[in-house]
């Protein structure tokens, strides 16, 4: 799906629809299906159980509704990030969330969580939904408007479900201004201790950063971020906390390779050393927001699936071979019962894999 | 009382003792509606329970007797959330009022359901933080409440619904199952489901919370509170369009009718608003200084623009909250004005608001209504408040009618029946207007996933079972409910 990179699990067909009754016919047959957007995040997500067919909502691609003054858009699942943010630029709006590919996948994948200390999640900027049960039923959840308490949220378990309960047919999104002023800061080669020393600062303060990364190796670390506001107070906030302002952030993707595969863990901050001390010497990490990220042979991400629930957190594997991709830590029996009990009301004939 | 009912109410009464269990009719009476005082009915008893164990005990008993439930906290419930629509017991959490952790680095906490909103903002005080959904009946609701009914407040313009600050919660389903939703790293496990922010807002009938993790915001390094008085309601709507506008994002923005200012001005809650303003406009500015200074200035400019009569500017503590006094007291206020108030919950795209009110104002005089607005301008979240004598009963269906035409009048613009208060009892008929029958039994597949045998607050959200047939009716329901005097079914 990626150009260049075949899918690693068995397909026996495509189907791209372009609008609701097309989507019905494409799920009717009730042969197991992998609902995906323009298809960039398969490879970060578990391998189906059984060969699919996959139903590509890449061709309902429409803005259907941009209601500057009200601070909300409508779309189709299929519009990309980017043509969305050319329009939303226009108006001096945004879309204040981190992701890339449609707007479906970004919310059905719900990879990265909170960009910093204190930000929103993706989720609460997701007021509504329309949506299909692979039985046909078409329904909606929550509303176009900022506010919204009437029924139960579906869009919210919708956010980060991978297709797993059913097809989201619109978006209705939260917009904000743009904002005022934006200072990128990256502060690099620090010792473990005091990047992890700059990171506590700048989250205990009443402004943290909006994007707040970690990156590098132990002892090598880069503390890089985004601060947004007003003018004023950016520039007085970096001198304050001695930050070093930059023109972009470095990008070091940390991925899979052979023996490697990426761990993604959720963890309270305080938790980020004892997850370190877990990871070789000279291994590549990120933590942004309460996400730690790593890529470490298999045994060391068992252990780390493993550790996580006495940190009060959980892991997955985001990347590397099908079989072992999607393996998550182990959570409350009780809860894992539940979603199971939800995906099956919902997709009572399993078809959604 | 049937022997089945002895039995379980021996039981509980063995398991809580007299003090803890209540089932004399007297001390029953205070639970026989919410702050929604239309609908009323005494629960069968009342049970008070202190820790999660005990709560996992009363349910499990109620659930071998195959007795209905509702969890209840304070009872400032708008919307008849607390109120029992059939014989059934009351789980009150007003013994649950632990603040159990705080961890002041990770800004998080985890509470008791019963912890009242404001003693949680109380409690992290010293380590400058606070808890940021507050509902204006913050010195009394509990955090239960808040997760159950995913309550907003004036300043969920800039920092969001309960729901985005609430981690997890440890939740006693129906059968007395306890589950662990979410945890303090976050609402979603790693390759799970967000099932707590699907139980977020579920209006008591997923379940009753036991422990709720919350994040805490830091608090600002400095605000300002701004009160424009304007000639006219257009033009104070028209100011906080100008301020979203500009890009500016404020913490509050709450406009008061003169309706309002007069039933303020002439309470306890008194806060000098000019008397002869149509309507004034509460601003909150918050964040670091040099942003805020700034940013009010141009608030001052942008109200002036509109021909503000007169703007206050407050930056003491003290100051601020003299101008929020009369805003956080207009309900009370407005008890002065008859013996029961309708709260209605209707929200509209903001630059719908001035139409609407329009339109609103036409209702209330069709209906014969004493009508009064006070609203949370930024999110567009009308709260027409009806005062009225419930003891009428002629009046009180006036009441009613009009609240369902203003809440047609809400969606029709592209907007919701509830903003904050939910659906409850009151309601039911009301969600015809928004939802299909599609859009219901989807909803109904979910909540039996909580709730299988409907028995934890029955008759709330979504009509009873026998759905479609209901679900198919409900035009008609409206319509009779639109006009009283027209013939049932
Ligand atoms: C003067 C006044 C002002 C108000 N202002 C606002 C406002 O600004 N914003 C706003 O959103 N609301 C407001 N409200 C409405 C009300 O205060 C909120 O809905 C509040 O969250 C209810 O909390 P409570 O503790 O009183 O809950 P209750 O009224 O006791 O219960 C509300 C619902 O929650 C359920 N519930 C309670 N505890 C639990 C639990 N532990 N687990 C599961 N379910 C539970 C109940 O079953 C019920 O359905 C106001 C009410 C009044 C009277």
């Amino acid at each position: 799906m990626i150009p260049g990179t075949p899918l690693d699990y068995p397909v026996v067909g495509m189907t791209t629809v372009s609008d609701a009754a097309q989507l019905r016919d494409a799920l009717a047959a009730g042969d197991p299906v992998r609902l995906v957007g323009g298809g960039s995040k398969q490879l970060q997500l578990p391998a189906p159980d059984q060969p699919v067919r996959l139903v590509s909502l890449a061709g309902m691609d429409r803005i259907l509704r941009l209601e500057a003054d009200d601070l909300t858009c409508s779309v189709q699942p299929g519009v990309q990030r980017r043509e969305l943010d050319a329009e939303l630029a226009d108006r001096r709006l945004c879309l204040p969330c981190r992701g890339t590919g449609t707007i479906g996948g970004i919310f059905a994948a719900d990879a990265e969580g909170p960009s910093g200390a204190g930000q929103p999640s993706p989720r609460s900027l997701l007021l509504g939904v329309s949506a299909m049960l692979t039985e046909g039923l078409a329904f909606k959840s929550g509303a176009r408007v900022v506010k919204n308490v009437a029924g139960f949220d579906l869009q919210k378990v919708f956010v980060g479900s991978r297709g797993r309960l059913f097809a989201v047919t619109e978006l209705h999104l939260k917009l904000r201004p743009i904002p005022r002023a934006e200072l990128h800061f990256a502060n690099r080669d620090l010792t473990t201790v005091a990047a992890l020393d700059l990171a506590r600062r700048l989250r205990a303060t009443s402004t943290p950063p909006a994007w707040l990364e970690l990156l590098g190796i132990r002892d090598r670390v880069t503390v890089q971020g985004t601060l947004r506001g007003h003018p004023r107070h950016l520039d007085e906030f970096a001198g304050r906390h001695g930050l070093k302002p930059c023109e972009a952030l470095p990008v070091l993707p940390i991925v899979a390779g052979e023996h490697r595969e990426v761990v993604r863990a959720r963890s309270p901050f305080a938790a980020v050393p004892r997850l370190l001390e877990r990871v070789p010497e000279g291994t590549l990490f990120s933590v942004t927001g309460s996400t730690f990220t790593v890529a470490v042979p298999p045994p060391i991400a068992d252990a780390l699936l493993a550790l996580l629930p006495e940190l009060q957190g959980s892991a997955e594997i985001v990347a590397g071979a099908a079989p072992r991709r999607g393996a998550c830590s182990a959570r409350d029996p009780h809860a894992a019962q539940l979603e199971h009990a939800l995906r099956h009301a919902l997709d009572p004939r399993g078809v959604l894999r | 009382m049937l022997p089945s009912m002895e039995a379980l109410f021996g039981e509980l009464t063995r398991r809580f003792g007299p003090k803890r269990c209540l089932t004399q009719p007297e001390s029953l009476l205070a639970y026989e509606c919410d702050g929604f005082t239309i609908h009323r009915q005494r629960p069968l008893a009342v049970v008070l329970p202190e820790d999660t164990e005990e709560v996992v005990a009363a349910v499990r008993l109620l659930h071998a007797h195959r007795v209905a439930f509702l969890p209840r906290g304070a009872g400032t419930g708008l919307s008849g959330g607390a109120t029992p629509t059939e014989p059934l017991v009351i789980l009150d959490t007003a013994r649950m009022k632990r603040v159990l952790r705080v961890d002041p680095e990770e800004r998080i906490a985890t509470v008791q359901p019963g912890v009242v909103n404001l003693d949680l903002t109380r409690h992290v005080r010293a380590h400058g933080l606070h808890y940021a959904p507050d509902p204006s009946s913050q010195s009394v609701c509990t955090i239960g409440g808040n997760l159950a009914e995913n309550s907003g407040g004036p300043h969920c313009f800039k920092y969001g619904m309960t729901t985005d600050h609430v981690l997890g919660a440890k939740v006693v389903l129906p059968d007395g199952t306890l589950v662990e939703l979410g945890g303090p790293a976050g609402a979603r496990p790693c390759g799970g489901l967000d099932l707590t922010g699907l139980f977020c807002g579920s209006e008591g009938t997923f379940g009753i919370a036991t422990e709720i993790t919350v994040r805490l915001s830091p608090d600002p390094e400095s605000t300002v509170t701004l009160l424009a008085s304007f000639r006219s309601m257009r033009d104070a709507c028209g100011a906080c369009s100008d301020i979203v506008a500009a890009g500016l994002v404020p913490a509050a923005l709450e406009i008061l009718d003169k309706a309002t200012i007069g039933a303020i001005e002439a309470s306890v809650y008194r806060a000098g608003y000019p008397a002869d303003a149509a309507a004034v406009l509460l601003v909150e500015l918050d964040g670091p200084a040099a942003a805020t200074e700034a940013d009010a200035e141009e608030v001052l400019m942008l109200c002036r623009s509109r021909d503000a009569i007169a703007i206050e500017t407050a930056h003491s503590p003290e100051d601020r909250l003299r101008l929020w006094k009369g805003r956080k007291g207009a309900f009370g206020a407005m008890g002065r004005l008859s013996t029961d108030l309708y709260v209605l919950d209707g929200v509209v795209p903001r630059t719908r608001l001035i139409d609407t009110l329009e339109t609103i104002t036409a209702i209330g005089a069709k209906y014969r209504v004493t009508l009064t607005n006070v609203f949370h301008a930024g999110d567009g979240n009308l709260h027409p408040n009806i005062a009225y004598d419930g003891r009428d009963a002629e009046e009180t269906q006036r009441v009613v009618a009009a609240g369902m035409e203003i809440l047609r009048t809400c969606v029709a613009a592209g907007g919701s029946i509830t903003g904050e208060h939910g659906i409850g009892s009151e309601k039911l008929d009301h969600v015809a207007l928004m939802f299909t029958a599609e859009d219901l039994e989807v909803m109904e597949r979910v909540r039996s996933v909580f709730n299988p045998d409907g028995r934890c607050n029955p008759g709330k959200v979504l009509p009873t079972r026998n759905s479609c047939a209901e679900v198919g009716r409900w035009p008609e329901m409206v319509a009779r409910v639109l006009d009283p005097g027209g013939p049932s079914p």
